[in-house]
């Protein structure tokens, strides 16, 4: 249907340089070969810093929870050192390729992925927790921080040799109850032509007007509307709260149908 | 402020991702705004520097307190960048006055150690309220959240663990041989170069940081407006005037994806048309637009809709040349044998017969392990083997022979019955027993000649010429069968009476080892 590599599209948007920059946003693109656009987005390094920090306390809980060991000399010494190599270079490991993030990213909502979005496997899980050591210099992931800084999807250089991302997993927005439900708004069919856009951003409208001021509401309302053009037998568009109900109208009959 | 110029996609994020976009931003704008940081700090440190007369400790102290100064700037370039008018460096001027305002003085007063910092800044300097209104509005915008504070606490240690990495990274590269840091120092004694020197690293990461950190704050305000007044919503709204108004052509299925929100090029294609408009458009627009497309009577509709089912998109045909077996109708499948049928069945009733015999065969190696791992492990047994190896190689003496308590007693016994082998071995036995009660340490398997050389250690000379002549005689017996007369008996038996009577005066026999 769309026979384009992803490759030879982002190239040939690079090329087209726009006269107005491309806005920025913090997803990352990835064309499947379908041609269907699939939106990773990709984990800063404050929220990342932060599940460092929750995991290396869930570790140290495990340190004192092991500290009665060292009353056994020389057996308690040997458990001790042997689970403080678990820890330290399996604990990530396996809790990314069992569940995909460790307690700590979990906790924040993040996932580490191939950076083509299918789950982590054992071998870029290896690589970028052994580069964990370089990430580390020279003081409490120095190196770590300067390449996330820089690179553009967040990565360290674990991440760059292994091919992987943290990411958002899920949108955690407080999504309102069901659209629709206890409506009692009757439909009204929309213009004809409504794009996919507008059709999805009236239906968001829907959505969060609850959280909108009265005023807000309405001004979005007639900025709609007033992008519409007039109707057939002349009638011109409401403005105010009938604005407002149209617009509801239109939502509904999005949702529901006539 | 146009929305449909901003430099970034307004969309509702969570917080942290509203954090991420403003790092994103800071890592688009870092040149400008580090320089806008320096030139910032370079108003105020270079005149502090004269005011604490050189004291590296209260410079830093003063420069650090100051940091919002240098961040108002900062803010608000970002401001006019994120909605499509950066102001140039050459206009710093412009800059400076516009942020350097009277409203920046609690930051620099008591709200200076204030936990949101980068996200009140904007609404400070952005917003021009005052008094309690600022304050409602920052409880409005804010809203219970604690990622600013947050972000504040992390990039303090951003700032921390860079200041940190460039003095150990400095300290480790530089060779021996040369003035070394003296890290301590560099952070203790306010005197020495080396507190100069890390003053200037804690300002390179500080001035690293900040862009980022404001940048976070920045784009969590933005974010949270875009939330509170639906700003996304506006543009789709302005956006969908435009396209609503394009006439009908292609297939929905291409035009959604054209105009998809995901396309940059479309995007801006789209904003520039959009720009257009609104110049051309004087008020509402009404008038301009062109007139309104009623909905399709029902023959119009199917007409469209089978346009529309036409696109290759729902399904086309294709020619297609394969091989495939050619089958006739003798060939059909045949009937299986019934032979065949009959082996099935009887695999199916084999199958769960086998099944159990296995299920039994391994329930039976597991109580068999079970019974031989609690025989290994019944105590009596640890016992007795532990103690065995030990019996065998201490006691000499003990033999399948019961020794009698009184050894001279017995060796006259068998002198009386004729039996001398019996007797010399006794005797000797009986030797070999008394050396290990006198601490001669015998391993087992000791030739005669290997004890007398160890008992030569332990025994003086009278005490051992009698056990020579005795070993001599034995081994004579033992090994050549030449049995020496009764007489030389008694006399090794008078010999080692006379020895046990001095070394030990009541032998009790070798009943027992060593």
């Amino acid at each position: 249907m769309f026979p384009r590599s992803p490759r030879l599209h982002f190239l040939a948007h690079d090329r087209a340089r726009p006269a107005v920059a491309a806005p920025r946003d913090t997803v990352r693109l990835n064309e499947t070969p379908e041609g269907v656009d699939l939106g990773l987005r990709p984990a800063g390094p404050t929220v990342r810093a932060l599940a460092l920090t929750i995991d290396g306390g869930i570790r140290l809980l495990v340190y004192l929870a092991l500290t009665p060991l060292a009353a056994f000399a020389g057996l308690g010494a040997g458990m001790i050192l042997i689970t403080s190599f678990l820890l330290e270079w399996c604990y990530p490991v396996v809790f990314e390729v069992w569940t995909g993030a460790t307690p700590g990213k979990r906790t924040l909502g993040l996932m580490v992925v191939h950076d083509d979005g299918t789950p982590v496997g054992l071998p870029a899980s290896l690589i970028r927790n052994l580069l964990r050591v370089i990430d580390f210099l020279p003081l409490f992931y120095g190196v770590g921080l300067v390449c996330t800084l820089a690179d553009r999807d967040f990565r360290r250089l674990g991440d760059l040799a292994a091919g992987t991302l943290v990411i958002h997993a899920e949108d955690r927005m407080a999504r309102p109850a069901a659209l629709a439900a206890h409506r009692d708004t009757p439909p009204r069919p929309p213009p004809a032509g409504l794009s996919l856009t507008a059709a999805q951003a009236i239906l968001a409208f829907d959505e969060r007007a609850a959280r909108l001021s009265a005023a807000r509401r309405i001004e979005l309302a007639e900025i709609l509307l007033a992008r519409f053009p007039p109707a057939a037998d002349g009638q011109t568009w409401p403005s105010g709260p009938a604005a407002v109900a149209l617009v509801a109208g239109y939502a509904s009959w999005l949702t529901k149908g006539r | 402020m146009e929305l449909d110029r901003a430099a970034a996609v307004l969309r509702p994020r969570r917080s942290w991702e509203g954090v991420d976009l403003g790092f994103t931003l800071a890592r688009l704008w870092f040149p400008t705004l580090w320089l806008l940081w320096w030139l910032g700090i370079l108003v105020l440190a270079l005149p502090a520097l004269a005011l604490v007369g050189g004291q590296a400790d209260w410079w830093l102290v003063l420069v650090w307190w100051f940091k919002p100064l240098y961040e108002a700037p900062l803010v608000f370039w970002s401001s006019r960048a994120l909605f499509g008018e950066p102001v140039a460096l050459r206009d710093v001027g412009v800059i400076f006055r516009s942020a350097w305002t009277r409203r920046l003085l609690p930051y620099l007063l008591w709200r200076r150690l204030s936990v949101s910092r980068s996200f009140n800044l904007p609404i400070v300097l952005l917003e021009g309220l005052h008094g309690t209104a600022v304050r409602r509005r920052r409880r409005v915008l804010i809203e219970g959240d604690g990622t600013p504070a947050w972000l504040t606490l992390i990039c303090y240690h951003f700032e921390a663990i860079l200041w940190g990495g460039l003095l150990l990274g400095l300290y480790f590269l530089i060779p021996a041989g040369l003035p070394d840091i003296d890290l301590a120092a560099a952070v203790t004694d306010e005197q020495s170069w080396p507190y100069w020197l890390s003053s200037a690293c804690y300002l390179l990461a500080a001035s690293v940081i900040a862009p980022f950190y404001i940048c976070g704050g920045f784009a969590l305000y933005i974010g949270r407006r875009t939330e509170l007044e639906a700003w996304d919503l506006e543009l789709a709204f302005r956006q969908a005037g435009s396209a609503g108004s394009t006439p009908r052509t292609g297939t929905p299925g291409r035009q959604g994806r054209r105009t998809g929100p995901g396309r940059p090029s479309t995007m801006t294609l789209v904003s520039t048309l959009l720009i257009a408009l609104t110049v051309t458009w004087p008020g509402g627009g009404l008038q301009a637009a062109t007139p309104a497309t009623p909905w399709p009577d029902a023959a119009g509709a199917r007409a469209i809709i089978a346009e529309v089912l036409a696109d290759e998109t729902f399904g086309r045909t294709r020619e297609l040349t394969v091989w495939v077996p050619i089958t006739g109708p003798d060939e059909a499948p045949t009937e299986t044998p019934p032979w065949l049928r009959w082996l099935g069945e009887l695999a199916l009733l084999l199958g769960p017969l086998l099944k159990w015999l296995l299920i039994s065969c391994a329930v039976a190696a597991v109580a068999l392990l079970a019974r031989r791992i609690l025989r290994d492990w019944r105590p009596e047994t640890r016992r007795r083997r532990q103690r065995s190896p030990v019996v065998g190689a201490a006691s000499p003496a003990t033999d399948f022979h019961q020794t009698p308590t009184d050894l001279a007693a017995a060796v006259r016994a068998r002198l009386a019955a004729g039996d001398a082998r019996g007797a010399l071995a006794l005797l000797y036995r009986g030797s070999i027993a008394h050396l290990s009660r006198c601490a001669v340490a015998i391993p087992e398997g000791a030739t005669e000649g290997e004890v007398l050389r160890l008992a030569a250690y332990h025994l003086n000379a009278s005490e051992l010429a009698p056990l020579r002549h005795l070993t001599r005689d034995w081994e004579a017996l033992a090994y050549a069968r030449r049995a020496p007369d009764p007489d030389q008996i008694t006399a090794h038996l008078a010999a080692w009476l006379r020895w046990t009577d001095t070394a030990a005066p009541t032998p009790d026999g070798a009943d027992h080892g060593a």
